[in-house]
Formats: C-alpha cells, sequence, structure tokens
C-alpha cells in the first residue's frame, strides 16, 4: 500500500545538515525534514525497525535532541552517542548576539561568570563528536565503493564465464 | 514606561458584565507522564541521580575433572542511567488593579505556573520517545499490529515483569484510527467483549486512559509527540522499566512585590526534575502519519 502523503514527501530535496550522510534511509527521512523552531540537535539513530509479521531489520532513524532551555545535556548526548546515533546537524541556539532581544537574553542568562554561553560549548562538544564521526563515515564510503567495484569485477567474471561456455 | 508582559485588569473577564458561573479551561493538552515511569524523590546534596541496571553472568558446563578459570562470563558488571535535576520555571507579573479589581489573583496564577511546568515535564518525557532504538513505522496510519510489533521487540529485548501491562501511548489520530480498525474489523469482532476494551468505560479518563487492548497493554492519550517526516513518533514502554525520572514534591512559588518596576507582584514559580531513558529494549517507538 502506497501513501501519497509519503510519495510527495520523498520527491523533496533533502536537509542539508553539517556531516555528511550516506545512508540512504536517512537521506530519504531528511527529504522534507523541517528544522523544529527550538534549539536542537540532529541525530542518525541505528535502529531496529519492525516490517511486520515479527520480522525486523537494521536501519537509521532521525531523532532530535531538545537543547532550548537546558544547555547542559552533555550526559544524554552521550548516552545518545554511546547508543551509536551520530550527530548531523544542530542549530537555533542562542546567541549572546542573537538578533532576536529574547534569544539573546537567554544565551546571556544562562552564561556564568566564564562569561562562555553553554550552548557554545555544547556546539563545541557536537562538532568534535562529528569529526570524530566523519573519519568513520570516511571508512565506511571508501568500503561502499570497493564494495561495489568487487560486485562489478564478480559480475565480470560471471559473463565472461557464461561467454567462455558458449564459445566451446 | 510601563513593564511588559505584566498580567493587568485587561487580561481578565471583569464585571463591567454579568460573568457566567463557568469558565471554559484552557484547550491545552493533558498531562500523563508519572504513571508510566519509574519516579523517585530528588537526591539530597547533589543533583545527580544514577538509575542503576544490573547486569548478569552467563553459565557453562564443563567436563569432569576440568578447571574453569575466571572469564569474561562470570564478570559482573553494572550500568547505570544518570538523571541530573533541571528547574522548569515560569515567571508572572500581576498587577495590583488585577488584583483588586480584577478576576485574576495570586492563587490562579500560581495554579496556571504548575499547570504549565507539569505540561512541560510531560513533553520532555514524550520527546524521549524518538531516542529509542526500536521503531515500528506504520504504512500510513496505526494499526493494532503495529502496536502489537512494538510489543514483541519489548518481549525479544528479554524486558522483566512482563506480567504488568505496557503502556501504549498515542496521539488523537493514532487512537481514532485504533477504534475504526476494531469497528471496521467485522460484526464479530466489534461484539466480542474482548476487542471492545479499547474503548474502555468512557472516550478518554483524566489520566489519559483510552482503554485495553487485551493481552497487549494499556492505551493513553495525548498530545505533544515529537514529529519527524510527516509522523508523530510515539510509543509503546513498559511502565517500569523504559524510563526514570527523579523529581521535586512540588513546584516552588516565590511572590515578591514591586513598585519602582511598576505596581505588580511577580510570582516565579521553579521545579526540579529530570527523565532519561532507562532501558532502551523497555520501549519501542511507534510512527503514524500527525
Amino acid at each position: 500500500m502506497t501513501n501519497p502523503k509519503e510519495e510527495i514527501r520523498l520527491q523533496k530535496e533533502p536537509f542539508s545538515t553539517m556531516a555528511k550522510v550516506i545512508e540512504k534511509e536517512t537521506i530519504d527521512q531528511l527529504r522534507g525534514w523541517k528544522p523544529p523552531g527550538f534549539a536542537y540537535i540532529l541525530f542518525e539513530l541505528p535502529c531496529m525497525y519492525g516490517i511486520g509479521a515479527g520480522e525486523f531489520r537494521r536501519g537509521f532513524s532521525l531523532c532530535t535532541m531538545n537543547v532550548e532551555n537546558r544547555p547542559e545535556q552533555q550526559e544524554r548526548f552521550y548516552y545518545l552517542t554511546r547508543k551509536g546515533a551520530r550527530p548531523l546537524h544542530y542549530g537555533n541556539f542562542p546567541r549572546h548576539d542573537d538578533p532576536d532581544p529574547r534569544r539573546a537574553q537567554k544565551a546571556k542568562m544562562h552564561t556564568g561568570p566564564d562569561l562562555v554561553n553553554p550552548w557554545d560549548d555544547m556546539a563545541r562538544l557536537v562538532k568534535s563528536q562529528m569529526a570524530r564521526d566523519g573519519g568513520q563515515v570516511a571508512i565506511k564510503e571508501a568500503n561502499t565503493g570497493l564494495q561495489a567495484k568487487l560486485d562489478e569485477a564478480r559480475a565480470e567474471i560471471e559473463n565472461l564465464k557464461k561467454k567462455k561456455v558458449t564459445n566451446v | 514606561m510601563p513593564v511588559a508582559n505584566i498580567t493587568e485588569l485587561a487580561n481578565s473577564n471583569t464585571i463591567g458584565n454579568a460573568l457566567s458561573a463557568v469558565a471554559s479551561p484552557a484547550f491545552v493538552k493533558g498531562t500523563i507522564a508519572m504513571n508510566h515511569l519509574m519516579a523517585e524523590d530528588l537526591p539530597v546534596q547533589t543533583n545527580v541521580k544514577k538509575f542503576r541496571k544490573n547486569g548478569s553472568l552467563v553459565a557453562a558446563i564443563v567436563a569432569e575433572a576440568t578447571a574453569q578459570a575466571v572469564d569474561a562470563n562470570g564478570e559482573l558488571t553494572d550500568t547505570a542511567a544518570t538523571c541530573t535535576a533541571a528547574k522548569a520555571v515560569v515567571v508572572s507579573g500581576l498587577s495590583v488593579e488585577e488584583q483588586k479589581f480584577g478576576t485574576i489573583d495570586l492563587a490562579r496564577v500560581g495554579t496556571e505556573q504548575f499547570a504549565a511546568i507539569s505540561r512541560y515535564v510531560d513533553d520532555d518525557w514524550l520527546s524521549q520517545f524518538s531516542n529509542l532504538s526500536t521503531v515500528v513505522t506504520s504504512t500510513s496510519v496505526m494499526t493494532i499490529d503495529d502496536i502489537m510489533q512494538g510489543q514483541l521487540a519489548i518481549y525479544n529485548a528479554k524486558c522483566p515483569n512482563q506480567e504488568v501491562p505496557l503502556s501504549i501511548v498515542l496521539g488523537p489520530r493514532a487512537v481514532y484510527n485504533i477504534k475504526k480498525e476494531i469497528i471496521q474489523s467485522g460484526a464479530a469482532a466489534f461484539s466480542n467483549s474482548a476487542m471492545l476494551g479499547v474503548f474502555g468505560g468512557q472516550p478518554v479518563q483524566a489520566n489519559g486512559l483510552v482503554g485495553s487492548i487485551t493481552g497487549v497493554g494499556d492505551v493513553y492519550q495525548t498530545t505533544g509527540f515529537a514529529t519527524g517526516g510527516g509522523d508523530d513518533t510515539q510509543a509503546i514502554v513498559h511502565p517500569m522499566w523504559a524510563h526514570c525520572g527523579i523529581f521535586d514534591t512540588a513546584p516552588v512559588s516565590w511572590l515578591a512585590n514591586k513598585g519602582s518596576e511598576g505596581f505588580y507582584t511577580e510570582v516565579a514559580s521553579y521545579y526540579f526534575y529530570d527523565i532519561a531513558e532507562w532501558n532502551d529494549g523497555a520501549g519501542a517507538a511507534l510512527k503514524s502519519d500527525t
């Protein structure tokens, strides 16, 4: 059964994320994805999908962490990364020089005597995790490329074998 | 210059005209979270509490006269989920005119602030459904089979206390589609009392309970789910082991009379709490059309 709403959504361009996304399932989920109005971190979370008749398959889903009113959520961030979640993007973090005065005020209110905006701290954490994940993504991408070449070579060998049999 | 956002006389219904005996309540979401997670008190002299997760050992058989060394199977490791208390706050100002001549008093402001805080806590719990690693995505709308797949995932994860009915937390649209599925499944099923449990005795009870799906769990209805890709992220969770939280006994309110900043009373309420995912295997996200 096809879902017309889903078909329309899949026609849309995927949301452009800071971290590179290579999983097709995640790319599809990012099609038509709209960032929330609050400060957030977007993750790609490995998960098991129920596909009916008691069967499950491995896949990926998107999840957002709300950091609008609580910038100090490193514990939750680490919990998600321990589960294999990969930060893809973050946004709407209140800044001291935010054009919206209410958000600028919020950033200043959460700032301690060290004058460090806690959302900047969180952004640094997200970026460092993205950098760490980047290496893994590059390896995965290279592996996918090599696997494709291997599959191509195998198919060619099969073709050549068939040709040889035909020639005899 | 007047102070902004103060609750003033113009914000209330005054008796220039006669007022009705009953005021319509605000159309805001109900709160249901507390019955579906392991709640403990705030810790003392620290704002962090670790919710322990027991590890287990693995037994083996050895042949006669064979030694068995200490190995990984015998190493017992406990882990924990961490809750760090955060404070949910609301601050309001009530002008002296409103207090003197209006119909909104300080007690009413306090009550509304507490309700706002409870909605915030509730939404925090709902937002954690998208962190669950098991996901059942409906082809379009929610079906009983989707819910049963979620239940299967929880049982497959060997979640303890399987005698406890699971909590199925859905939005109104998903509940509508579940009811519709039961009604349209045929006269035999519709007349089967076991199937009618989901209708409960009344549409939705105060704690969000809609009814039970026999052999699966209790269905609760609420709003405020995280959305993504045109889907609401709802969930089926084990009420004891999926999520945990630390909660203050009650919100605290402060009153401060202001003069030089404008004549009003500041009502500031705060509440310390935190909610965390305790066991990923004790819950499954259920995604269906928003």
